[in-house]
This record gives C-alpha cells, structure tokens and sequence, in this order.
C-alpha cells in the first residue's frame, strides 16, 4: 500500500478547485492523504503511531478524486464539503431524491438552474448524498451500487 | 425452544442458571428487538429520532446508551432506508453497544481493535472519540474486511487504519503500544440463540473448546498490545465458561502485570463472572468480570471483562 500524505501544494490544489467550484462559505481543515488514485481524509493524530510492520488494507475516508482537472467527492466528501458550499449544489425535492438514491439520473430544468456543468453536490433537506455530473442538461448519477436504496 | 437444544447444553446451562433456567429458555423461543446506534459523526439523536418517527417507526431509548434506540417498528429492512444508506444509524444489538463505553476512549488516544469486522464496535468507538486519535480496526478474515471497509465509510469514520492480520501474531508483529485495546472475540455466539436459533441445533463442546484456544491466544496477543496503564476490554457474545472466564483467567495467570478492574453499567442488570467451571477455580477477581443473560434485559447473552496493564 502507498499512501502518502498530502503536502501544502497538493492540498492547495484541493482546497483550490472546492473553492471556486462551490464558492465555500468557510476553509475546511481536513487531513488529506492520497491512496492510488483516491484522496482520503485522515486524523492527525496518525502521526502519533508506528505503522511500520503493519498489512494496512486501507486507511481513513475516502474523500474523493481527481477525474483529469475535475474533482469528484464522494457521499462523505459531500457531507463534509456541502454544508460549507453556496453554488453548484443541487437542491432537490421527495421524488428527485428519491430517483437519486435509487441511482436514477435528473434532468436539469427539475432541479435548479444556475448550476454549471461539471460536478455538483446533491441536497435534500439536511442530507448530503454525493455528487453527480451534469452534463446536457442531465445530472449523472455516481451514486455507488451498495449505497443506493431498491 | 429445548426441543432443538442438545441435551448437553440443556444440563450445562441448568447447571449454570439453576432455578433461573426454565426463565431463560422462555427468552430463547422470542427474538429480540432489533436495536439501532445513531451516528452522531452525522447526525443528532434528536433529529434522527424525530425523523424517523415522522416515518413511522416505532423507537424508543437504550436506557444504558443515550445514542441508541430499540426499534419495534418496522424489525425488517432496517438495512434498506436512505438514513442507513447515507450513515446516520448503524443496526446494532443493543446490549453490544456496551463494549465500547466500557472501553471509554478519550480523544486523542490510540486504540486497537483486534477483532473489528464488520465493524459495529469501531463505528462506535469512532465517533465516541468524534474521530480523533486513531484506531487501528484488524480482522483476519478478509471477506469480513470488506464489510468493514464499507461500514467505516458509510459511518464516515476518518480515523481508523484497517490492518489485514492474525489477530494471535498482532503483538509479535507490530511494535507499537496503545491506550485501549478491543478485544471483541469470534465465539461460539451461544448467547444469539434467541436470534440465531441455528446456534443452539449446532452448538457442541468441542467448539467451544476450540473457541477458547483462539480465544487465549488473542487476550494475549491484545493484553501485549497495551501500553503501561492501558486498558483491555474482552467480550463475547457467548455464555460458555471456556470462553469468557476461562480465558480471563488465563491471561490473569500468564502476565502479572494484568488487573481485572470493575465495570458497571447504568440500567443494565448483570451477574458477577463465574469462579469456577468444571474442575477449575478461578482467580477471585474473576467475580468482577460480568455476564449478561438473555432475561436479564430481555436482550442477547453477553459477557465482558475490563483488564489494566500495571507497571511491570
């Protein structure tokens, strides 16, 4: 397993795209590192152990990742993230969600219109449900299979 | 429910609960409720509950653990609502929730839980910390793993290293000591019967014999895990002897350094541990061990000890 811990550039970046992408209300403060091509959010206190001899399977939450300059958070990285957000969150109603926990795709002129094309985090109420791609007019689903509802 | 029990379990367990026997077999023929931990990294107990009773269930308080209900309604399909899939509650037995406030984890520490998949006490312990410090969750059974994998991230626990390992080398094989150890271990179950009526049909000796070998070999490997002045907690959801006591014992009798200290809970009713088994008396401190019976808070079987690492 190689995991490495961001550096400040490399959380910049993040930091960065959030940013302009959700115009955040407030700075997060998380600890990142990165696992393959996945971004993960870790305690600090990692720090604090020895993990050498360790056969670590995985380590911390997975946050989100890069899809070329685009990023792409997770159900908790929308948990984390959304409340802070004030542009390209997808607000929607009972039946809209209900399509997007069963993994259906929305079209656009139901949901909201001025969010922008890319990736836009999905709200209901209280709930923070991920993010999906909105592209022509038609929110994506990236909803994962086991997190979906039947 | 005796016409599926075997008859030694029968002799066995009237000998353990004597005139609380035919008491605890009326326990054994009805299910328990089913119990949910609300996710506090996600969500409040208050808002949970108001909106799930909004949605028609049936909840009311764990008396001994104020983020947990027992849910009458609806018993099925707790697993399929969108509040389970977006991580606000985990289902749970409630009376397994106890390990982890026994635990009692202070943020910032470090904690190993030797056993974890898939993964109930790790979520707890996670958010009873609000995930700080960090917890190394291992299990060596890989299918398991990946339902904890899945439980970790659907509780949105950001503080926790899995670990891929024989629980029995960990100590061997990590150099690394830490403040609180778990050690929930895989057992014979005989205290799920009234859930698990299958446990009862299968349940034999040699089982449990086997059980409790894995059993002493993982307080150990735990117990060296601890740092001086650490706390172990050792639980299953079995009632035999061979597995509980037993294997206290013989982690108290193999490393001086180890004291068995006091647990209680509020509102939970509990016995004190066995001091004998058989032809084995055990250590006087074993008393301060507890089992819970299914009759006891109409729930499953459960037993646990707390242990401290002295200074050597």
């Amino acid at each position: 397993m190689r995991a490495k811990i961001l550096d400040r550039s490399e959380r910049s970046r993040i930091y960065g795209y959030l940013s302009d992408r959700y115009e955040l209300k407030s700075e997060l403060d998380l600890g990142f590192l990165s696992l393959r091509k996945y971004i993960r959010v870790i305690s600090k206190d990692i720090t604090k152990i020895n993990i050498r001899d360790m056969r670590i399977e995985n380590l911390g939450l997975l946050f989100g990742e890069w899809i070329l300059d685009d990023f792409m958070l997770s159900i908790e990285g929308s948990q984390l993230v959304g409340p802070h957000a004030d542009r390209n969150v997808a607000e929607l109603d009972d039946a809209q969600f209900n399509t997007w926990m069963r993994g259906g795709k929305l079209t656009i002129d139901d949901v909201k219109s001025d969010l922008e094309d890319g990736f836009v985090i999905i709200k209901h109420g209280y709930d923070y449900a991920g993010c999906g791609e909105l592209s022509n007019g038609e929110i994506w689903s990236s909803l994962p299979a086991q997190r979906r509802i039947d | 429910m005796s016409d599926v029990l075997k008859e030694d379990f029968i002799e066995r367990y009237k000998y353990i609960l004597r005139d609380e026997f035919q008491s605890y077999l009326e326990k054994l023929s009805r299910p328990t409720l089913p119990g949910i931990r609300v996710n506090t990294l996600k969500i409040s107990v208050k808002r949970l509950g108001k909106r799930l009773r909004d949605e028609d269930f049936e909840i009311t308080s764990i008396p001994w653990f104020k983020n947990g209900f027992f849910v009458s309604k609806p018993t099925l399909g707790l697993g399929k609502t969108i509040e389970h899939a977006l991580g606000y509650y985990y289902v749970q037995d409630p009376i397994s929730m106890l390990p982890p406030i026994a635990l009692n984890p202070k943020p910032g520490e470090s904690v190993l839980d030797l056993c974890a998949a898939p993964g109930s006490k790790t979520t707890q312990i996670a958010q009873t910390v609000d995930n700080t410090g960090i917890i190394v969750a291992n299990d060596i059974n890989g299918d398991r793993l990946k339902a904890l994998l899945g439980n970790l991230q659907r509780c949105g626990v950001s503080n926790t290293l899995v670990t891929n390992m024989d629980g029995t080398l960990f100590s061997e094989r990590v150099n690394q000591n830490f403040d609180k150890v778990l050690v929930d271990a895989p057992c014979s179950g005989s205290g799920l019967i009234r859930n698990q009526p299958r446990i009862g049909r299968e349940w034999s000796t040699s089982v449990v014999e086997a059980m409790s070998g894995k059993q002493k070999k993982l307080i150990l490997s735990g117990f060296d895990s601890l740092k001086v002045g650490g706390s172990l907690v050792y639980s299953t959801c079995s009632l035999e002897p061979e597995e509980n006591e037993d294997v206290v014992n013989h982690l108290l009798s193999e490393r001086s350094d180890s004291k068995i200290v006091d647990i209680s809970f509020k509102d939970v009713k509990s016995r004190e541990g066995l001091r004998s088994w058989k032809d084995t008396i055990y250590q006087e401190d074993l008393s301060k061990s507890i089992r819970i019976y299914p009759q006891d808070n109409d729930t499953i079987g459960f037993f646990l000890a707390k242990v401290r690492r002295l200074e050597g």
